[in-house]
């Protein structure tokens, strides 16, 4: 698995990394509408014509964002399943860790960039399912309930889709309600004991 | 302006709910998107400045109406505490059919009409008024439940309380992303037996292990992860001193 990438590959992917971080925090900053793809372009030390060349407006970067959430998603799953800490955790225990950790990071980039995202799934039309595809967190969840019901942490009368679709169903309102006190609190803390109730629920009884 | 210093017409509120009924009706058949307020205005009989004088716009009405819909749950609260009917029902249950029935209220109205109301509050930096009428009605039911015993009381009433809150929040969003593909109320009735059979008292009795999520999320996050802010905050200090040369700003 050498797969070799160029020295200029590597500065353009760096380039692309740095004008999304610096557009991520200009929308939290500013505000979604006021900022515009010059804005961005300054403040990441590059240029209009260099922003076109990655992306086609300021959706399409959004978009391109919240698939970036994945890999996040993704990295803390690998060392959920590596890192010698978590070792001693049951399936269960990772699963709650990772269901917290989405949470987390959907709320990391401030309510503004949750509430931009939401409208835009919500907004006229038919359903843009390519966007708000799950895909990513959903089958890192998969895997861990899998781990759960194997070591017998969680129970098994429950179809993993379901204590999927259910936990996603939690999400939404918890984001919502963040999202229209404008971010007033820490969803970690606040909805902690939400999260907690969820995953004592889908546990195995105790003998 | 004179209009508005008292002398209201005495049946405004007849005069009212007729632009509401028919505003979603029309909404309902040709899209909120669709729908002028012109259009209203003629179906429902009414004038343009009466439109004004009861909603400032659209959304105005659509945020009224759902008001007036959720409020109508404290006539079905009433049946279920006062009707024989339901006499031999716990609090348990009771909770359960009023949580059925503002699911089915929510989608009486349609989904765009949901997506409307939850684009306009995501949206607007209004004080958030009363959006939830039925909370009260849902926290008597927990009460009264914990009472019983048919509500577990290791969750305080108001944490059960939210947690059914956010639940029917979550479902009705749900429903509206995927613009209605599904019957709200049904293809939900499995996912409540679930959420209600784990609010009820014997789930509190067969309590498992303890996991100590608390505990091992703190130690989780003491060890990552890495921080793009710091990297940003020094881009910016570049910016700016690109802007302004050396000079402190």
């Amino acid at each position: 698995m050498t797969r070799k990438i160029t020295k200029r590959q590597r500065k353009s992917e760096e380039n692309k990394r740095k004008i999304v971080d610096c557009a991520m925090h200009l929308f939290a900053k500013h505000g979604y509408d006021n900022v515009s793809i010059d804005d961005i372009a300054k403040l990441a030390n590059s240029s209009k014509g260099s922003f076109y060349n990655y992306f086609s407006s300021k959706d399409e970067l959004f978009v391109f964002y919240r698939h970036a959430l994945d890999t996040q998603y993704m990295e803390f799953f690998k060392s959920l399943l590596r890192d010698p800490a978590y070792r001693i955790h049951c399936g269960l225990q990772k699963f709650y860790l990772m269901s917290a950790f989405i949470l987390q990071t959907m709320s990391a980039n401030g309510d503004e960039f949750a509430r931009i995202s939401d409208m835009r799934d919500l907004k006229d039309g038919p359903d843009l399912k390519s966007i708000r595809d799950d895909k990513g967190s959903y089958t890192l969840l998969s895997n861990l309930i899998s781990i759960g019901k194997a070591d017998g942490s969680i129970r098994e009368d429950l179809p993993t889709e379901v204590i999927i679709n259910n936990l996603y169903l939690f999400f939404n309102g918890i984001m919502y309600d963040w999202e229209v006190s404008r971010g007033s609190f820490n969803i970690t803390e606040k909805y902690a004991y939400m999260l907690e109730f969820y995953c004592y629920s889908i546990a195995n009884q105790l003998e | 302006m004179e209009s508005q210093t008292g002398q209201k017409p005495k049946h405004n509120v007849k005069k009212k709910k007729k632009i509401l009924r028919s505003a979603i009706r029309l909404f309902k058949t040709d899209g909120y998107y669709n729908v002028s307020i012109e259009d209203i205005v003629k179906a429902s009989d009414s004038s343009t400045g009466s439109f004004y004088n009861y909603f400032g716009s659209k959304d105005e009405l659509v945020i009224s109406y759902r008001r007036e819909l959720l409020n109508s749950c404290h006539i079905f609260y009433k049946k279920l505490q006062k009707d024989s009917a339901y006499s031999d029902k716990n609090a348990l249950n009771k909770l359960q059919l009023l949580t059925v029935h503002i699911l089915e209220l929510l989608s009486s109205v349609g989904e765009e009409f949901g997506r409307v109301f939850t684009i306009h509050r995501l949206k607007e930096t209004d004080a958030v008024p009363e959006d939830k009428p039925y909370l009260p009605l849902i926290m008597e039911l927990v009460k009264s439940g914990q009472e019983d015993k048919s509500i577990r009381s290791d969750y305080s009433t108001r944490e059960i309380a939210e947690i059914v809150d956010l639940f029917i929040i979550g479902c009705h969003i749900d429903w509206q992303i995927k613009r209605g593909a599904y019957i709200l109320t049904e293809s939900k009735s499995n996912t409540l037996d679930i959420l209600f059979s784990n609010i009820s008292s014997s789930a509190e009795a067969r309590k498992p292990k303890e996991m100590y999520f608390d505990e091992i999320w703190a130690d989780a996050m003491s060890r990552t992860t890495k921080d793009f802010s710091s990297d940003i905050k020094l881009l910016e200090d570049q910016w700016l001193e690109r802007l302004y040369g050396n000079k402190p700003y």
